[in-house]
C-alpha cells in the first residue's frame, strides 16, 4: 500500500554550497539521497512530494561541513500482511515462482499455490503453472497473477516478500 | 485437513499389553510405513477344547506390525492403556496444504523447510538473526538467490534432479561465459563476426568462440547446460540472448553474480549441495573453483586482442577451435558415464587425462631454463598429468623431442635417431584440446605453416569458412578452398539442422574410447608411437572414423 508520511533526514552540507542557492542544493541533495531507498520501517520511499522545513544548521567541528536536519512528505510504498496485490512473474521453478512488485521480489511456494495448479516442466520458453481445470490460466514468466501477502522484510536496498496463491480469486489476471 | 487415526487389529476382546513405537510424535510418514509392534492377547476362538473345559476365553499373546495406511505427521500417539480405552492407535493428519493463515498457530506447525530471503517461504515467519545461524541453509539447483532450503529438502531435490537426468540419460556441464564461451571488451571494434551490444548506455563488442552452435547442438542431448558467471544479471543474460536465442539449450539456467553476492569464488554447492558425481565444468580460471575435481580447463578465448606472436595467431581467436576438441571429450565421458554400474564422472575425467598423451616418452630442449627443476616446469608437469613420460636426456625410446629450434645436444641427437622434433604448441595443444594432435604439422620446418582447421572434418570447415571469411594462404588444402564458394549458396538455403546433421555424421573419434584395459592401453600407446615415428607424414593420415568425407 502506499502512504504519504512526514520523514525527517540529517544532511551534511559541505561548505562550498552555502551560499545563496542553499535551499535549492539541499533540496536536490535529498531527493537524491532519499528517492528509491529503502527504510526498514517505513519501506520504499517512492518521491518526495514536498520540503516542509529545513532546520536550523549545525556546523561540524572537524570538517566544516554543515549538518542540516530536514523534514518533508514523500510517497512510501510499504507492503503488508495480508495485503493482496497484482506482481508479475519473474520466474518459474520447480519449487514455487517468483514474482515482482516495483522495487520487492516475491516468492509463491508450491505449496502455497492452489492445489488445481500443477507445473509443466518442459514448456518453452519457460516452465510455467498451469491450471488443470481451466488450461488458458497459466502462471508463466511475464504474466500477472494476484497474490496474498504472508510476510514481508526488508534488507539493506531490498525488499522481498512470501505470498500465497491458494485462495479463491487469486492467480493468474490478465489486464 | 483431514485426520486418519490408525487403529488395532478388529479382533473382539483384544487386550492390548504392549507398544513400541518405531515412529516419534510430529514425524512425518509415507503410507506403508512401520508404525509399531503390537504385544496383545487374543481370546482363542471358544470353540477350543481348553475354553469349552474352563467355560473361560482362553488368551494367547501375539504380537503385530501395524503400517500406516496413509501419509502424513503422526499427531497423536498413544499408549498400551489409552489404545485400549479409545481402540485408536495413533491419529495422522494427512499432508495437504498447509495451513496459511497467518496467525502463530500455523508458525508453530511449520518446519521452516524453505526460505526466502530470510522468510520462511511456506509460513511467512520471519527468522531473526540469531536463529538463522543455527542451521545451516542450502542452495538447490538454479532456483534464485534468495531461495535456501534446510538439508533434507534440499538433498530431496537433489535426488529427485538426479533421477530426472539418469532417466534422461543426461549429465550437467557448468560452463562459464567470458573467455570461455566468448570474449568480451567494453567499446567497439572493427573486427569481424561481432556482435554489439548496449547495456545501460555501455557499449560491449563480444565474439561467440568458434564451433559454440556446433558444440552445444551436438551436446544438448547428452548434458543439461548450465551457465556460471561472475558477471552481473543482466550482463549474462545479454550474452544468453546471443548465445541461445530460442531458449533451447539454457532455458532459465543461469547463475550470476547477483545470485550469490560477497562470493568470490564459485561452488558446485549452490547447484548440488551434496554430491558431484554427474556433474562437469568447463572453465577457464581454476582458481576460483578451489579443488574442484569436475573441471575440465578450457584455454582461454582470447579474440580482442592484437599483441599475438605468428604462432599464436595460428591457433587463437578466429582460430581457436577448442570447443570442437571438448564436444568430443564431453561426448566420450558422457558415454562411459552411463555404461559404467556406479560411475563417477570425476574418475571417468581422471581416466581420460592419463589416457590423452599415454605412451608418449618425450624430452624438452631449449625450453627450460636451466636454474629449475625440470620436473617443475608446468609444460613437464602437463605432459606427466595427462599420460606422458617426460625424459631429462634423449634415449631409445624417446617419441618426441620438444624444441626451440636451438641446436643443442638433444635436437642434434633427435635429429640423428629420426626422432620428430616438435614445437612446443604441439604439446600445449594436445593437452589443452585432450586429444593427441598428429605430429606432422607441429614440425618445427612446418610449423609456420600450421593450420588446425585441417584437423577438422571438411563439413565443419566449410561451415567456418562461411561464417568467417578465411583469408587465403597457399598452404590450405585445395579442395576445401575452392568447394567453399560453391557450398555458399547450398548451405545458406539449407536449413541449419541438416547442416548440423551432416557435422553430426563427421563426428570424429578422440582419445578413442576412454575406458580401456590396460592392454588395450599399451596398445594404443605402441600403435601412436609408430604413428609417431613415421614423421612426418601427410595430413590426411589422421585417424577419422568417417574416411569417406575426410580424405583429401
Amino acid at each position: 500500500m502506499f502512504f504519504i508520511l512526514s520523514l525527517k533526514k540529517n544532511l551534511k552540507l559541505t561548505p562550498e554550497y552555502l551560499g545563496k542557492r542553499i535551499n535549492k542544493h539541499l533540496a536536490n541533495l535529498l531527493n537524491s539521497a532519499v528517492e528509491g531507498s529503502f527504510d526498514t520501517k517505513f519501506g520504499y520511499i517512492v518521491k518526495v512530494l514536498k520540503h516542509e522545513k529545513i532546520g536550523e544548521g549545525k556546523v561540524q567541528d572537524s570538517s566544516g561541513d554543515v549538518l542540516f536536519p530536514l523534514l518533508y512528505k514523500a510517497l512510501v510504498f510499504m507492503p503488508y500482511k495480508g495485503e493482496v496485490v497484482d506482481a508479475m512473474v519473474s520466474q518459474v521453478m520447480e519449487v514455487g515462482f517468483t514474482a515482482t512488485l516495483g522495487p520487492m521480489s516475491m516468492f509463491v511456494a508450491a505449496q502455497n499455490i492452489a492445489a488445481d495448479y500443477y507445473l509443466e516442466p518442459e514448456a518453452r520458453p519457460h516452465p510455467r503453472w498451469v491450471n488443470k481445470t481451466d488450461p488458458s490460466k497459466t502462471i508463466q514468466v511475464g504474466g500477472d497473477v494476484r497474490l496474498r501477502i504472508m510476510s514481508v522484510r526488508v534488507n539493506g536496498n531490498e525488499m522481498m516478500g512470501v505470498c500465497e496463491m491458494s485462495e479463491a480469486y487469486l492467480g493468474p489476471i490478465t489486464v | 485437513m483431514s485426520e486418519i487415526p490408525i487403529k488395532p487389529p478388529q479382533i473382539p476382546n483384544l487386550v492390548i499389553k504392549q507398544i513400541t513405537w518405531h515412529v516419534k510424535l510430529n514425524e512425518f510418514i509415507e503410507e506403508g510405513h512401520d508404525l509399531c509392534t503390537l504385544i496383545c492377547d487374543v481370546p482363542e476362538s471358544s470353540s477350543s477344547l481348553l475354553s469349552q473345559i474352563i467355560h473361560m476365553p482362553v488368551y494367547k499373546t501375539k504380537t503385530f506390525k501395524i503400517k500406516s495406511t496413509a501419509s502424513g505427521s503422526l499427531y497423536v500417539l498413544n499408549s498400551a492403556e489409552e489404545a485400549q480405552q479409545t481402540s485408536i492407535l495413533c491419529k495422522i493428519r494427512q499432508k495437504t496444504l498447509p495451513n496459511f493463515s497467518i496467525g502463530a498457530d500455523s508458525i508453530d506447525k511449520c518446519k521452516h523447510e524453505m526460505e526466502f530471503g530470510g522468510m520462511c517461504a511456506f509460513c511467512g515467519y520471519r527468522s531473526n538473526e540469531n536463529e538463522q545461524a543455527d542451521i545451516e541453509k542450502l542452495h538447490c539447483g538454479v532456483t534464485g538467490r534468495n531461495l535456501k532450503f534446510n538439508e533434507d529438502l534440499a538433498v530431496a531435490l537433489e535426488h529427485k534432479k538426479k533421477q530426472k537426468l539418469l532417466k534422461e540419460k543426461k549429465l550437467l556441464l557448468v560452463l562459464d561465459l567470458d573467455h570461455t564461451l566468448l570474449h568480451t571488451i567494453k567499446g567497439s571494434s572493427a573486427k569481424p563476426n561481432i556482435h554489439q551490444i548496449n547495456i545501460d548506455g555501455i557499449v560491449f563488442s563480444t565474439r561467440l568462440r568458434p564451433h559454440l552452435d556446433f558444440f552445444l547442438e551436438n551436446l544438448k542431448d547428452k548434458y543439461e547446460f548450465f551457465v556460471y558467471t561472475k558477471g552481473s544479471r543482466k550482463y549474462a543474460h545479454q550474452m544468453m540472448k546471443l548465445i541461445d536465442p530460442h531458449k533451447e539449450y539454457f532455458g532459465e539456467r543461469l547463475i550470476s553474480q547477483d545470485d550469490e553476492p560477497g562470493e568470490s569464488g564459485k561452488s558446485l554447492k549452490i547447484l548440488l549441495p551434496k554430491d558431484n558425481t554427474m556433474v562437469l565444468i568447463l572453465d577457464d580460471t581454476h582458481e576460483v573453483w578451489p579443488d574442484s575435481p569436475n573441471l575440465v580447463i578450457a584455454d582461454r578465448f582470447w579474440y580482442f586482442y592484437d599483441e599475438l606472436s605468428d604462432i599464436d595467431k595460428k591457433i587463437m581467436g578466429e582460430n581457436d577451435h577448442l570447443l570442437y576438441f571438448m564436444k568430443d571429450l564431453l561426448a566420450n565421458i558422457h558415454d562411459s558415464f552411463y555404461m559404467q554400474e556406479t560411475a563417477d564422472v570425476k574418475n571417468i575425467l581422471k581416466q581420460i587425462q592419463g589416457n590423452v598423451l599415454l605412451g608418449a616418452k618425450i624430452a624438452f630442449s631449449g625450453m627450460i631454463p636451466i636454474d629449475i627443476q625440470p620436473e617443475m616446469h608446468p609444460l613437464w608437469q602437463a605432459a606427466e598429468r595427462y599420460g606422458a613420460i617426460c625424459q631429462r636426456e634423449v634415449t631409445e625410446e624417446t617419441t618426441h623431442l620438444i624444441s626451440d629450434g636451438s641446436l643443442t645436444k638433444k635436437f642434434k641427437q633427435a635429429k640423428r635417431m629420426n626422432i620428430p622434433v616438435l614445437h612446443r604448441t604441439w604439446l600445449s595443444l594436445s593437452v589443452s584440446y585432450w586429444y593427441w594432435l598428429p605430429e606432422s604439422q607441429f614440425t618445427l620446418e612446418n610449423i609456420n605453416n600450421l593450420d588446425i582447421r585441417s584437423l577438422l572434418p571438411t563439413s565443419l570447415m566449410r561451415q567456418l569458412s562461411i561464417g568467417s571469411p578465411v583469408p587465403s594462404k597457399s598452404h590450405t588444402s585445395g579442395e576445401s578452398e575452392s568447394d567453399s564458394d560453391s557450398d555458399l549458396i547450398d548451405s545458406k538455403s539449407d536449413s541449419s539442422s541438416s547442416s548440423n546433421k551432416n557435422m553430426a555424421d563427421c563426428a570424429r573419434e578422440v582419445n578413442s574410447t576412454s575406458i580401456d584395459s590396460k592392454e588395450n592401453k599399451q596398445e594404443k600407446g605402441a600403435v601412436k608411437r609408430a604413428n609417431a615415428s613415421q614423421i612426418p607424414k601427410p595430413a590426411k593420415k589422421v585417424k577419422f572414423q568417417d574416411n569417406s568425407e575426410l580424405k583429401i
